[in-house]
């Protein structure tokens, strides 16, 4: 009972259809694309049970080959009568679109029953019974008999709907040579791909980065859409299955844009402004991307689509901005761009259903992108040989800089050594010059050196020319006066003379003695002594004073020699004796040293020097002074002290003492050389002279000389 | 009376020198010596000198010095300056200040100092003459003046 019910059931909208298009499948070699044989119900809130569905009469036939559903959350019911009138013991009925959430098949058996077979992205790859990306269902349909199907489908997704129905060789036939072509465009954009990701290792150019990046997603996202990645990639992923539609074409977009940027150098080629729409589209296609993922499918669709839209726009917009610009690369990014847009044109105007569903505007998008990808490669090389251009140009360019510059170096340094030749040859005059006059000066320095030899020996003079015609005068003078008395006392010893021995009269003795008396011959005699004395006296002082200047001249000495240093101080004071007589105490602490080697009368002419100043320094002060000589002996030299108690030397003039022509003496009373004098013997024994001083006290000069002089 | 002997003070710190001077002159002059400037004065107190000498280069005093100073007390007698060498400054104020009669170099000449001493002398003779005469003029004059106003009286 409940069997013939089901007949009942079963048969009665077969026969309400049997009115309606049957199709008939007659040809087992062919396949036929039945798009306008089916009806459709859309089933809103998915709840419609298949017999409902069956026995509906709100389906409504479609006039389309391929028919486009757009973005619904409906599920639809395709009704679908079939007569198999070939021979082929089954027939194959083909979705050709993958991405069906949900794609189920209801088959109303003869023997009553329904036969369902589920399939779609909610389930898992594997689980399908024909592992293609396309949906297969097996319509067992013998020879000669007719049937109706019921297709369920849902899509989150644009829902275009072409149905093939054919023999299983003629749907594996077409298949097979779909896959082929699919494989075709994924082997060259995974040639596009390895290549460029070679020559990105090879040449480490960014762009080729962003390229390699865009051109993987480009393949990933065309066979998205034709179920592959659901195939082959996540096959048990039904979220990504689902979603990677939405995911993967906004990725293409961002890739796109980060691609060009690189590429065409946007951001310093392109105006700001116009730049910064970029961020813009990030932001939009990152909305797409979480719309998706938050399940909301249909503004996501829209809003890519939109995006896509203007990034297309957009790009085509700044590459012509750009070569304008006359930049090379820009070209081959417009004309790839173009062609790829063109395919997406198509495509998308085919999801809006301006243009038929066929097999020209489904691979349009795929078509494009694998020209767009070889253009684009040959945008990069011709990038590259730019680049390579712009190396050599600048390397050329570097390259002449460098030659100019070593025309340069060379012309400068021409320059250079004429100059250095001009200067050598100034700076020869120069030292000619510079030693003429060093030899001149050398020569006013020792004329003005005998000079004030002369000059100190002219001071000495008035003194020495004193005390040597003091003696002088009284030797000769008493000479005088002792021929005088002499005769006198002849005189007298002639008149004893006269006396004959024996007789000596009273009166002749008388005579003698008036004579002696008048003469006062007791007062001559007495005087005589004196004279002699005097005569003694006077000449041993002109010997010694003459003696005292050999031996401070010593003249023909002007070998080293060793001698005594208090010899010298001693002759050098006896010609000074005359300027400090009665007024000045010396006193000598003269303690045992050895013989000094020197050039005595240079050393005798320091001595003077200094002691010169010593006087005129106790005469400035007053007259009455004392000045200290004092001797001492260390290892290798020997040290003279003359400390006097005049006046002094101010602080601010010590340190110019020794300079040659210094002197507070005024004009006419010495040349200030006598000092300066003194240093320079001193040098050239290897010695020192230096000076302690207080103001209002006195002054100290010491004098070191080595023992030999090239002891030092 | 057997004529005056021209009185000579010579100073000089050199004793040598004194003794030589003495020596020459003693027979002709009557000599006195000082060893320095002090003594010198000594003997101004004590006799009336005719002639002066003294050395220039003396410690503490100079010759032209201790002429200049016994200038205001005894103007009379003629000075000379004897010095073995002295710049033309010494010369200058010898003249200008000691006022001497010669300037005389060491060693000396003899005939050449007693010619200047026997000129010296003569100019001091003339002069105390003249002075002398002088005086004598002036007594007779009051004497005459005397005369004169007796006669008026009388």
């Amino acid at each position: 009972m409940r069997f013939w019910t089901t007949i009942l059931l079963l048969t009665a909208p077969l026969l309400l259809m049997g009115a309606s298009d049957t199709l008939v499948f007659s040809d087992a070699g062919s396949r036929m694309d039945i798009g306008k044989y089916i009806s459709i119900l859309e089933d809103k809130q998915d709840n419609l049970s298949p017999l409902e569905v069956m026995h509906s009469t709100n389906f409504k036939a479609s006039d389309k080959l391929v028919p486009n559903l757009g973005f619904s959350s409906s599920a639809f019911w395709l009704k679908i009568n079939v007569k198999n009138a070939c021979n082929a013991d089954h027939l194959l009925l083909m979705l050709e679109q993958p991405i069906m959430d949900e794609a189920s098949i209801y088959s109303f058996l003869k023997e009553g029953g329904i036969k369902t077979e589920k399939t779609g992205e909610f389930q898992a790859f594997p689980k399908r019974k024909y592992q293609v990306a396309d949906y297969l269902f097996r319509l067992d349909l013998g020879p000669g008999l007719a049937s109706t199907y019921l297709l369920k489908i849902k899509s989150t997704e644009q829902i275009q709907v072409p149905l093939v129905l054919g023999s299983e060789s003629s749907i594996f036939q077409y298949l097979s040579g779909k896959y082929i072509l699919s494989g075709l465009y994924f082997g060259i954009m995974l040639v596009m791909f390895l290549y460029n990701l070679f020559i990105y290792f090879s040449v480490k150019d960014k762009s080729y980065l962003y390229y390699v990046v865009y051109i993987i997603l480009i393949p990933l996202t065309q066979t998205s859409l034709q179920g592959f990645t659901f195939q082959f990639l996540w096959p048990g992923s039904s979220w990504m299955a689902i979603h990677n539609g939405f995911l993967l074409p906004s990725m293409v977009g961002i890739a796109s844009l980060a691609f060009q940027r690189v590429f065409l150098q946007t951001k310093d080629l392109a105006p700001p402004r116009l730049f910064k729409f970029i961020y813009l589209f990030y932001l939009m296609y990152a909305v797409s991307m979480a719309l998706a993922i938050c399940d909301i499918y249909a503004p996501s669709y829209a809003l890519m689509e939109i995006t896509a839209m203007l990034v297309s726009v957009y790009m085509l917009y700044v590459g012509y901005v750009i070569l304008k610009k006359g930049y090379r690369p820009a070209k081959f990014f417009l004309i790839a761009w173009s062609v790829f847009l063109v395919g997406v044109c198509l495509y998308i105007l085919k999801d809006f259903d301006i243009l038929p569903f066929n097999n020209f505007t489904r691979y349009s998008m795929q078509t494009g992108s694998a020209f767009e990808v070889v253009l684009i490669s040959f945008g990069l090389a011709d990038r590259i040989n730019i680049l390579k251009k712009e190396k050599e140009s600048s390397q050329a360019q570097a390259l002449s800089a460098m030659k100019e510059n070593e025309r340069i170096i060379k012309e400068q340094n021409v320059i250079l050594e004429f100059k250095v030749k001009e200067r050598t040859s100034e700076l020869q005059v120069a030292n000619t010059e510079l030693n003429s006059t060093n030899t001149n000066l050398r020569e006013a320095q020792s004329q003005l050196v005998e000079s004030e030899k002369m000059a100190s020996l002219g001071q000495l003079t008035a003194g020495i020319a004193h005390e040597i015609n003091n003696p002088i005068n009284f030797v000769k003078s008493n000479i005088k006066s002792l021929k005088r008395t002499m005769d006198e006392v002849k005189l007298v010893l002639d008149k004893y003379g006269e006396i004959s021995p024996g007789i000596v009269p009273d009166e002749k003795l008388k005579e003698i003695q008036d004579l002696a008396k008048k003469l006062d011959l007791e007062y001559s005699l007495r005087e005589i002594n004196e004279l002699v004395k005097g005569i003694d006296d006077g000449a041993s002082r002109t010997a010694e004073i003459v003696k005292g200047l050999r031996n401070f001249s010593r003249l023909g000495e002007d070998d080293l020699k060793y001698c005594d240093l208090y010899d010298g101080l001693d002759s050098t004071l006896v010609l000074l004796n005359t300027q400090f007589k009665g007024k000045i105490k010396i006193i000598k602490n003269y303690t045992p040293i050895p013989l000094v080697e020197c050039y005595p009368g240079k050393i005798n002419q320091v001595f003077m020097n200094v002691l010169n100043n010593a006087i005129q320094a106790i005469e400035a002060k007053g007259g009455d002074g004392v000045i200290t000589i004092t001797s001492t002996e260390c290892e290798k030299l020997v040290c003279i002290a003359i400390c006097d108690d005049g006046i002094g030397i101010p602080n601010e003039v010590m340190g110019k003492i020794f300079d040659p022509f210094f002197t507070t003496k005024s004009v006419g009373q010495g040349m200030g050389l006598g000092l300066s004098i003194a240093y320079n013997i001193m040098e050239q024994h290897h010695g020192k002279i230096s000076v302690e001083s207080e103001l209002g006290k006195g002054t100290c000069f010491k004098i070191s000389l080595p023992k030999t002089v090239h002891s030092l | 009376m057997e004529k005056e002997k021209i009185r000579i003070l010579y100073v000089d710190d050199e004793i040598n020198n004194l003794l030589a001077f003495k020596a020459m002159f003693r027979r002709d002059f009557e000599v006195h010596t000082a060893i320095s400037p002090a003594e010198g004065w000594n003997l101004l107190k004590e006799h009336t000198f005719h002639l002066i000498l003294t050395d220039q280069r003396m410690p503490e005093t100079t010759g032209v010095e201790f002429l200049e100073s016994i200038i205001p007390e005894y103007p009379d007698p003629m000075r000379m300056l004897i010095t073995g060498y002295s710049d033309i400054q010494a010369v200058i104020n010898a003249i200008n200040k000691g006022q001497v009669f010669r300037y005389i170099t060491k060693p000396w000449e003899e005939q050449e100092l007693k010619m200047a001493f026997e000129h010296a002398y003569e100019i001091y003779s003339l002069r105390a003459a003249n002075k002398a005469l002088t005086e004598k003029l002036l007594l007779a004059n009051e004497q005459l003046d005397f005369m004169l106003r007796q006669k008026l009286i009388s």
